[in-house]
């Protein structure tokens, strides 16, 4: 694949959830399917944090982005987007435990923390779903992906190493590395592409199932 | 807007980093699921670091399942113009009411019987005694006479009534009204039978 430096490429930094928001309440489904792969394992994780049964998190993780749907036109945007869902799972959760008439399992802290996001320390914590063999093939999968990145070519390397753990925007990073934006993006896609490739049959194997 | 039907994954990197340009779709693609997953996976274990949660990618189960109960609940959108373009879009459309009740209609016919009324208040001429009749001041039937209880106003039409439904006041109600007892006095005449 080559490069192709495109200088007249005009980049408008956009949070990607907005702009799945706006084509899903626009009728594009596809893009609604695109903030469930993105969110669903934060979603089971905060749902597994107050439910210990594995079914019944899986049920209120499916009723959470149903509900998110039919209210999607609703989302404003004054928060962000996973704010708005973890609202609508932690009140799924609570009214699906008052259904069953069980008690929540977890501390009261899982209900104060509405407003954190993934720094949340909670996040850390295993839950159910989270089986031995599932930690192990996370450690697998983060060892290969970090063997893939140290693969990589020096520009696409440092490109995607700039966005990914630096957190810097693409325009930051053009200047930083001396080149347009065009390029930017290109070399992170070619890197995350080339390190995909190495991902992608451990994450299939995980899920059992394939896209 | 136009959408994008081929595979554009670069797209989908820009958009995972949320820096697409304006202007530049989402790819639709199922295909495309995989690629977004894994750009999201590598994203997460690149910052993650050791006390990162868990890196595991989306469920495809979990999605179809959605999906289906989606499609089974027919949970629809309200589907909001979300630009400019769609705004002026958007068609002239007839009220939610238009089909079952018929305003037009109703309001039409309203409207020619007011038509009508007026007309015939303009074209029904009243004779002449029925004018002087309504016309006619009611103060100059009424006299003033001395009685037993005090001074009291005789109205020469309020007896012709009285007079012509005598019987009301009388026999032919086995419990006359209080009103009717105090208001049915008979002429002087009468009175002597």
């Amino acid at each position: 694949m080559s490069e192709e430096p495109v200088n007249s490429l005009e980049t408008k930094p956009i949070d990607s959830d907005a702009i799945l928001v706006e084509r899903t309440v626009a009728g594009d489904q596809k893009a609604f399917e695109l903030l469930v792969i993105k969110y669903q394992r934060r979603i089971q994780r905060l749902i597994g944090r107050m439910v210990r049964d594995v079914d019944l998190v899986e049920d209120i993780a499916q009723e959470t982005f149903i509900r998110a749907y039919r209210a999607l036109a609703q989302f404003r945007g004054e928060a962000q987007f996973y704010t708005w869902l973890y609202r609508i799972a932690v009140n799924t959760a609570k009214k699906a435990l008052m259904d069953l008439k069980r008690n929540p399992t977890i501390s009261e802290n899982s209900f104060k923390s509405d407003d954190d996001d993934e720094t949340s320390p909670l996040e850390n914590e295993l839950t159910s779903s989270e089986t031995p063999d599932a930690v192990l093939a996370s450690k697998e999968i983060a060892q290969i992906i970090n063997a893939a990145l140290e693969a990589l070519p020096e520009e696409l390397r440092q490109a995607i190493t700039l966005r990914e753990i630096e957190g810097l925007s693409y325009e930051e990073i053009s200047e930083a590395m001396n080149c347009p934006i065009g390029t930017v993006r290109s070399r992170i896609f070619r890197a995350r592409e080339a390190i995909s490739q190495k991902v992608k049959p451990l994450l299939e194997n995980q899920s059992g199932k394939r896209w | 807007m136009t959408t994008l039907q081929s595979p554009f994954p670069e797209l989908l990197s820009a958009l995972v980093d949320g820096e697409l340009a304006d202007g530049e779709l989402v790819v639709q693609s199922n295909a495309l699921h995989s690629d977004w997953n894994s750009y999201l996976v590598i994203g997460h274990a690149l910052r993650g670091g050791a006390g990162a949660p868990l890196v595991t990618g989306a469920d495809p189960a979990f999605l179809q399942r959605l999906n289906l109960r989606l499609a089974g609940e027919n949970v629809g959108l309200p589907v909001l113009p979300v630009s400019r373009e769609g705004l002026m879009a958007l068609p002239n459309q007839p009220a939610a009411n238009e089909a079952v009740f018929r305003w037009k209609l109703v309001a039409g016919c309203a409207s020619v019987s007011a038509a009508l009324i007026v007309a015939w208040s303009f074209v029904g001429t009243p004779d002449t005694s029925t004018i002087s009749q309504l016309s006619r001041n009611p103060a100059a039937d009424q006299v003033l006479v001395s009685s037993p209880q005090g001074p009291m106003v005789r109205d020469a039409r309020l007896e012709e009534l009285m007079a012509a439904h005598k019987q009301l006041g009388g026999s032919s109600l086995q419990a006359p009204s209080g009103f009717l007892r105090n208001a049915g006095f008979e002429d002087s005449q009468s009175g002597r039978r």
